[in-house]
């Protein structure tokens, strides 16, 4: 759980990464980083993740009644993905130039 | 939705109590939300073992400091505690069936005793200071619970100090080391019990603190000396450990199987914990505070 063969498999990033399309507690961002990276978080990844992730002030928690408390990101979050993605889309284009040039056999 | 199973509100119980009491809730409805399954219990026992051992702190950096002061504070009282009886066990374990031509009074295992007495003695002194350091203002300022959970072990610790005075009487009378002497009834039973109650004061005492300690909530500036103190407590726990593991490497499987095992487990808690306690406590220096303040928490 919270790994796959993708290389795209960080549980932090994956938390991110689901909460920038907006606010979402633990089941619903379980279920987007599940269609959207085939990857299935468990609860106590997905947990270790939010709260790393809320330490470092990159999400926060909504208020509410609910047991199920809702995360959404905060601007330092928003810029840590905004460089995380950056980083990988450059290292995507290397290997897929790489890759294009005859590199592999 | 269904309820956690049994086994998964026990590994959410596991979890530290700072991140039961933050995220516990919410832990638990996910797991209703996800539904029982073996992959996601184990995957909650490995999200217990990483917060033990990697601990998440608020991201406030004064609480954040006071956390991790106190987390150290905490874990070298519960090393200190493994060090302490895994020490004993194993040396009165050795001596308690000497293998042939092996004289504990002699040689290597002599000194070695004699050290770690010393070093356990000079530990208790330190870790006493310190505890009380915190602990008074705390049992004085702090809230009615932080009494609540330390009267139990301290009273049972009390009772193992005033038990030992009747034995002490008796065995002042009598030669008990010359074999041919029987201890009466009471000796034995009274032995047992007190060995019981000490057993009982040991892990109670051991889980008690950390939990009077996290309700107490000192501040930075409070917990900075004995943080400090425990630097020293934590060299004074290498000695025991390194000697425990000098002789036990020496005479090895001389003992025989049975307390070869014992020791070697014991052995290596005891090391465990003093490396733990040493990891702990230079993890911590970069958050003592610089220039400590009068405060009565």
């Amino acid at each position: 759980m919270g790994s796959s063969d993708d290389g795209w498999s960080d549980p932090g990033m994956l938390v991110l990464g689901s909460l920038a399309g907006g606010p979402k507690h633990g089941y619903a961002i379980t279920e987007d980083v599940r269609q959207t990276a085939a990857v299935t978080l468990g609860p106590g990844t997905l947990y270790g993740a939010l709260a790393r992730l809320e330490s470092r002030g990159f999400v926060r928690a909504l208020p509410t009644e609910d047991r199920r408390k809702p995360y959404e990101l905060t601007a330092a979050g928003a810029t840590r993905l905004q460089e995380q993605a950056q980083a990988m889309r450059e290292f995507s284009r290397t290997a897929l130039r790489r890759l294009a040039a005859g590199g592999a056999a | 939705m269904t309820a956690p199973t049994r086994v998964q509100r026990l590994v959410l119980a596991a979890y530290p109590p700072s991140f039961r009491e933050r995220y516990g809730d919410e832990l638990a409805a996910l797991c209703e939300d996800v539904g029982p399954s073996p992959r996601a219990t184990f995957d909650l026992a490995l999200g217990v073992l990483r917060t033990w051992l990697s601990p998440v702190y608020p991201a406030d950096p004064a609480e954040r400091r006071r956390r991790r002061l106190a987390s150290t504070a905490a874990t070298v009282w519960v090393c200190w505690c493994a060090v302490f009886v895994g020490t004993g066990a194993t040396m009165r374990m050795q001596v308690d069936g000497p293998p042939p031509g092996f004289d504990p009074q002699q040689g290597g295992w002599l000194v070695a005793s004699d050290a770690a007495t010393v070093a356990v003695a000079i530990g208790w002194v330190l870790v006493v200071i310190a505890g009380a350091w915190i602990g008074i203002p705390a049992l004085r300022h702090g809230p009615r619970e932080v009494r609540r959970v330390v009267l139990g072990p301290i009273c049972c610790a009390v009772l193992c100090v005033l038990g030992i005075v009747p034995f002490a009487w008796y065995a002042s009378g009598h030669d008990l080391s010359a074999g041919n002497v029987m201890p009466p009834l009471w000796f034995a039973l009274g032995g047992l019990a007190w060995l019981l109650l000490a057993m009982v004061t040991c892990v109670w005492g051991t889980l008690a603190m950390p939990k009077a300690l996290r309700l107490a909530e000192p501040t930075g500036e409070r917990l900075r000396p004995s943080v400090l103190l425990a630097a020293p407590v934590s060299v004074a726990m290498l000695v025991p450990a390194a000697l425990l593991l000098a002789v036990g490497v020496r005479v090895g499987l001389a003992w025989g199987p049975v307390v070869f095992v014992v020791t070697s487990v014991a052995t290596v808690v005891v090391a465990a914990a003093a490396v733990v306690a040493v990891t702990s406590v230079l993890r911590s220096v970069p958050s003592l505070p610089a220039v400590p303040q009068t405060s009565t928490r």
